[in-house]
């Protein structure tokens, strides 16, 4: 996990002075920081942040179900495809817990929904 | 002692705003102009007025854009929001929110000052406070700092479209004294179609979100938004099922079957130039995107959210206090679309700078 942290902002305060163990932190005033960071996003490795503060999270890979229609518009059924793992940027999270509750749900999903085996 | 108000008239006395005596507390220009008020602030239906030199909002107060620059420009000896109800905005979509005090600007007990999807669209090149300010102002100020700070004519990219069936993308973040990126709207595809880019942004807004996709007859390529803050554009669906949202920005683009109208513009542009500023903590400066929208039906698909604005603090060495949040957000994502979401507008940017 990053905490994308800008300290003009109360909440980002309040996360950073309660960084996790393990979490690690872009301050978005570090000229130095925020391009390392632009430079992961720009790879695709990070999304880039909409607020601050944000914590960028990993998401397992996961099932999905996505509708098929026909050429002339009618529902055919529905398919299921794979949701690659990824990252995303949670936006304003009020709380650490808020951010484990997060991790706990999209790891729930994956073990309920897990990605389709190649081929 | 008689306190002198502006009210908008006279002319007899030069060197006061809009014609009238310097007030008391001023007479003599500065950087931060001379004290006198512009008269300008509406709350609760009037104009509000200064109690010994202190202007102080308490409620929701607006002040309406300039005629001529299009900004909503006010000066003051000491402006002072209290309370949780406080909040001062531009009364409409403008180029900018821009406030000089002499002494003092205060937020306690969780009041707000904002430009929240209230830019304005437009490729205005790169941007001073000096060039939002009504000449009735301009000759309060002693030269130095209005003309010094600039925010760039062009904002942060907007996030690439979305393709075949996925949620739209976020905006850019702005790099400094720039707006954010536009959102990219979600896309709901049986082929190759693809939502617009989202917008670029400009000077006085962040940049617009696109519209949500909804293609299920080939290949369609829905519109990018517009560069500098708009507009957001219509969402394009040829399912009539499927709520489809229109994107944020200046102006907002329509939905479509159910689907909601963009949320509003971008974050503007917010300039606070007093030698004290405090803001006390629960409280807000802000310059936020609009939101990306969705709809009402069982199906839908979301539209992109606008761009943070930009926000410029400029204080005596030692002057600047924050205990609260000064932001530039952009427009959440939308959210709980049964198909696909948009995706959010990218931050702006916070500024502050001592003398």
């Amino acid at each position: 996990m990053i905490l994308l942290h800008h300290p003009e902002v109360e909440l980002s305060r309040e996360l950073l002075a309660t960084l996790p163990e393990g979490c690690g932190c872009v301050d978005w005033t570090s000229a130095v920081q925020r391009e390392e960071y632009a430079a992961l996003a720009a790879s695709g490795n990070g999304p880039p942040p909409s607020a601050f503060p944000s914590v960028i999270v990993d998401v397992p890979a996961y099932a999905e179900d996505r509708p098929l229609f026909g050429a002339q518009g009618e529902f055919l059924g529905m398919a299921l495809v794979t949701v690659p793992a990824h990252q995303e940027a949670l936006r304003l999270p009020a709380s650490w817990d808020a951010v484990a509750s997060f991790n706990a749900s999209v790891a729930e999903r994956t073990r309920l929904r897990p990605a389709v085996p190649a081929g | 002692m008689m306190r002198l108000v502006s009210h908008g008239g006279g002319g007899a006395w030069p060197g006061g705003v809009r014609g009238l005596p310097p007030g008391p507390l001023g007479g003599s220009k500065s950087m931060f102009g001379d004290g006198s008020y512009s008269g300008n602030v509406m709350q609760g239906g009037s104009v509000l007025q200064p109690v010994a030199g202190v202007l102080t909002i308490t409620a929701a107060a607006t002040i309406a854009p300039d005629a001529v620059t299009g900004a909503a420009v006010l000066c003051c000896d000491t402006l002072v929001l209290d309370g949780a109800s406080a909040a001062l905005a531009p009364s409409t979509n403008s180029k900018g929110l821009v406030i000089y005090a002499q002494t003092r600007i205060q937020l306690l007990n969780g009041a707000t000052c904002h430009i929240n999807a209230l830019g304005q669209a437009g490729n205005f090149g790169n941007l001073t406070a000096l060039d939002l300010t009504p000449a009735s102002i301009r000759r309060t100020l002693k030269k130095g700092l209005a003309d010094v700070y600039a925010v760039q004519g062009e904002g942060a990219a907007g996030a690439a479209g979305a393709v075949t069936y996925a949620d739209g993308n976020t905006g850019s973040a702005a790099a400094a004294m720039q707006t954010g990126g536009g959102g990219s709207g979600g896309v709901n595809s049986n082929g190759s179609s693809a939502s617009g880019p989202g917008g670029k942004g400009g000077p006085c807004c962040g940049g617009a979100g696109s519209a949500a996709c909804v293609s299920n007859f080939g290949a369609y390529s829905a519109p990018a938004a517009g560069d500098y803050g708009g507009p957001g554009q219509n969402a394009y669906a040829d399912d009539n099922r499927i709520a489809t949202g229109g994107g944020s920005g200046d102006p907002v683009g329509t939905g479509l079957y159910g689907g909601l109208s963009g949320g509003g513009a971008g974050g503007g542009l917010l300039m606070l130039i007093a030698p004290v500023i405090a803001i006390a903590s629960g409280c807000v400066v802000s310059a936020d995107g609009a939101p990306g929208v969705v709809g009402s039906n069982t199906y839908q698909t979301g539209a992109g959210g606008a761009g943070g604005g930009c926000v410029v603090l400029v204080a005596s060495a030692g002057g600047y206090s924050n205990a609260g949040t000064v932001r530039a957000s952009g427009g959440a994502a939308s959210t709980g679309a049964s198909h696909k979401n948009g995706g959010a507008g990218g931050a702006g940017s916070v500024n502050t700078f001592t003398i």
